[in-house]
């Protein structure tokens, strides 16, 4: 009769188990795992050598740096620029405390609990006076800074929260408009939902800060921050607006016929009854437009905004950091998928409690 | 006020009273949006008056006096501005093309490693998969286009089976050599063998053409190589290699770097949403259809091509050509590294002609022509490929 196994070698029995049949359960697969998990290592040497070991992190330090190791150097001793562009150095806080006021307001209204009117209207309101007094200043002892120095993240940012602010009301009502009783309407809105839905955006864009001055008297001028914020808003107002469409469908007629049936109006219908469940319907697919349209704002540098991919393209535009593009890509790169990862991952955790709730 | 009803099969059953009211609601709303139009278009006539400009469309058989920057269609300065907007449309649907296919192949790929079964190659797509979404294309064209810059030089090109090479000039890959009459027979070919499978349901039936398509793909392949071969044996035909003589090659053609580059950042960004809902379509596929096959015996590859991937591709056709269609708009941020795209010779034009008005209507016209046309590809493919149910 065999003794019983010890408990330790128990366990590294079930471990040895385990790992058989995890990695290698067949041989194709024990000789993929033994091929990736060597180019894996190799790459993971290779990279943290290149990264961080070999790497030069000290500011100022451009005849330190050589071809075969990173050159973080660029970024830290340019990271004033990178992030804030030709703002005034010692005013640079207010710029970074304005950036912090804008993602408090997109976080928090990503969470349901203040997906109310009300409370959306507050915090919004709230962020964009509380942006624009520090970032232009001129009160409260601040010293005033034209809107032409703003640049950098700050001006991503504002392009983005003012995109989102115009653009959600303007798509509930492109959304409202397209199912309404009356042809004429039906008709109109969908003809410029689907023309703008063909066009790429950088047309769009290219398009308003262009056509605006043609259209309008020549007395009336804007900046072009708000004619890019305006055809930047019709482009995500109308994919938006196909997503709010797309939910109030999934809200069953039943609910608004009851509301019909109770003597509400139309007005009060849609307020309290069909736009709450259609908006809390596709909050996923909302979230998963805002990641998009945060991406998308890199593309205005191309009409000439000087946000935070080009003050980065600025950054290695002089002879001393010329070679180190590649340093200063990854870093922005970093920037937006950290932005982006946490709010698609948040996007994927609502809806997978959503899941869970509706069973 | 009621409407009389028509004896139309297609009319829906009830029709609304029309009122008064909603009338004159409509006719409100269609007087403010002429009124603005109206008023926007006073605005720019008096503003191309003002400045002197000339509008209409005759600036399109102008020469157009200045060189394209890197395209895959070459057009001379001495062309007309109709050709130039031609050639740059269709370097966008070539750069738009070869990126959605590599998109395809390497989503593919990557959806299915993320559903494997080896549990590192899992973690490494969807490592990719992650990364790769939730980073801006244009970040990745600047990126490649600063690697390629970096790239050696003809005499130490990075070669591929020695006939392919990779070089800070641009990819060199073998051509093939042919007279237009080549090309002529080639295209009537394949626009028959179209036509007929097509319309096959719609052709007399006596004529016994073949309904399958792959016999359709089985006949067009040998009429393609029965023309090549006859041009071949005649002499006309041949294929051109690259090879490296003095400081250049010879022979084969260039890709340049633009569009490599343009196509790759498309193909990388590309892949990786094509990876999720390829992921997205497998995980889909209820489990109890794949039990259900398990328990009749079948095979993991049979099971694989006959019930997850059929099933997996009706939720996977949507979603992927909602992708195709950003791909094709996405070839506009070719104009930040000098690619001669749609929109980067709409821009050049306006620059260079001053008829802004009359070239963003064009450019607008052909995105929506391109759009319409995919879209119209893949809802018919969509519908091909629906589950019939009874609403259906």
């Amino acid at each position: 009769m065999q003794a019983r196994p010890s408990p330790v070698g128990q366990n590294s029995a079930r471990f040895a188990t385990w790992i058989r049949k995890t990695f290698f359960s067949t041989w194709f697969d024990a000789l993929l795992t033994i091929a990736l998990t060597y180019l894996v290592v190799r790459f993971a040497v290779f990279f943290i050598q290149w990264g961080f070991i070999d790497a030069v992190w000290r500011p100022n330090a451009a005849n330190l740096c050589s071809a075969s190791a990173a050159c973080w150097s660029v970024i830290t001793t340019r990271w004033r620029l990178i992030f804030f562009g030709l703002y005034p150095a010692d005013e640079q806080w207010r710029a970074a405390l304005a950036c912090v006021v804008i993602i408090a307001a997109v976080v928090m209204s990503c969470m349901p609990r203040f997906y109310s009117l009300k409370a959306l209207l507050l915090i919004w309101a709230g962020a964009l006076v509380g942006f624009l007094t520090l970032m232009g200043g001129g009160i409260l002892g601040l010293r005033p800074v034209s809107s032409e120095q703003w640049s950098g993240l700050p001006l991503t940012l504002y392009v983005y929260a003012g995109v989102i602010l115009l653009g959600m009301p303007a798509s509930i009502l492109i959304a409202l408009g397209r199912r309404s009783n009356y042809p004429a309407i039906r008709w109109v809105l969908t003809v410029i939902v689907d023309t703008v839905r063909s066009l790429p955006l950088l047309a769009i864009l290219f398009s308003f800060s262009l056509i605006i001055p043609f259209f309008l008297p020549s007395q009336m001028t804007f900046d072009k921050v708000y004619r890019v914020i305006l055809g930047f808003t019709l482009f995500f107002a109308c994919y938006q607006s196909e997503v709010i469409r797309g939910g109030m469908q999934s809200v069953s007629d039943d609910q608004e016929e009851a509301a019909k049936a109770l003597g509400m109006k139309y007005f009060h219908r849609m307020k309290d009854i069909v736009l709450p469940q259609a908006l809390r319907n596709t909050m996923p697919m909302t979230i998963n437009q805002f990641v998009m349209t945060f991406k998308d704002t890199s593309f205005i540098v191309i009409v000439g905004l000087f946000d935070l991919l080009a003050t980065a393209k600025s950054a290695y535009g002089v002879p001393a950091w010329s070679a180190y593009d590649k340093e200063i890509y990854v870093f922005i790169a970093v920037i937006y998928f950290v932005f982006s990862y946490l709010m698609s991952e948040y996007g994927s955790y609502l809806e997978r409690r959503r899941g869970y709730e509706t069973r | 006020m009621t409407t009389t009803a028509t004896t139309s099969a297609r009319r829906p059953p009830r029709r609304k009273k029309l009122s008064l009211q909603s009338l004159l609601i409509q006719a409100a709303f269609v007087a403010t949006v002429a009124a603005t139009l109206g008023y926007f278009a006073v605005n720019a006539i008096h503003a191309v008056n003002s400045r002197g400009m000339t509008a209409g469309f005759g600036f399109l058989e102008r020469p157009r006096g200045w060189s394209m920057p890197a395209t895959i269609f070459a057009t001379p300065a001495t062309d007309t501005y109709s050709a130039t907007i031609l050639a740059s449309a269709l370097n966008t649907l070539v750069v738009g093309l070869a990126a959605i296919v590599v998109a395809t192949l390497a989503g593919f790929l990557l959806g299915l490693a993320q559903v494997g079964r080896n549990v590192i190659l899992r973690a490494l797509s969807r490592s990719y998969v992650q990364v790769f979404r939730n980073i801006p294309t244009i970040i990745y064209v600047l990126f490649i286009f600063g690697l390629m810059l970096s790239l050696p030089g003809p005499r130490q090109a990075l070669r591929l089976f020695d006939v392919i090479y990779l070089t800070n000039r641009g990819l060199r890959i073998p051509s093939l050599e042919a007279p237009a009459s080549y090309w002529l027979a080639v295209s009537v070919v394949t626009l028959t063998a179209t036509a007929a499978f097509l319309l096959r349901r719609k052709l007399p039936a006596h004529l016994k053409l073949p309904s399958s398509g792959a016999v359709v793909a089985g006949l067009l392949l040998a009429g393609w190589g029965v023309i090549s071969l006859t041009f071949s044996l005649t002499g006309h035909l041949s294929i051109s290699l690259p090879a490296l003589q003095g400081f250049n090659f010879i022979g084969g053609t260039t890709f340049t770097i633009e569009a490599t580059t343009l196509t790759l950042a498309l193909a990388v960004f590309g892949s990786a949403y094509i990876g999720e809902i390829v992921r997205g379509g497998l995980l889909s596929v209820p489990k109890g259809m794949i039990e259900a096959a398990t328990a009749l015996g079948l095979k993991p590859w049979q099971i694989f091509s006959l019930v997850r991937m059929p099933i997996a591709m009706r939720s996977i056709i949507p979603a992927i050509s909602n992708q195709y269609l950003y791909m094709m708009k996405a070839t506009s941020v070719g104009i930040v590294i000098g690619f001669s795209d749609l929109f980067a010779v709409a821009s050049l034009s306006i620059n260079y002609s001053g008829q802004t008005l009359e070239v963003l209507a064009l450019m607008m016209m052909s995105y929506i022509i391109i759009n319409f046309t995919l879209s119209r590809m893949t809802e018919a493919l969509n519908a091909h490929l629906r589950f019939k149910t009874k609403g259906n």
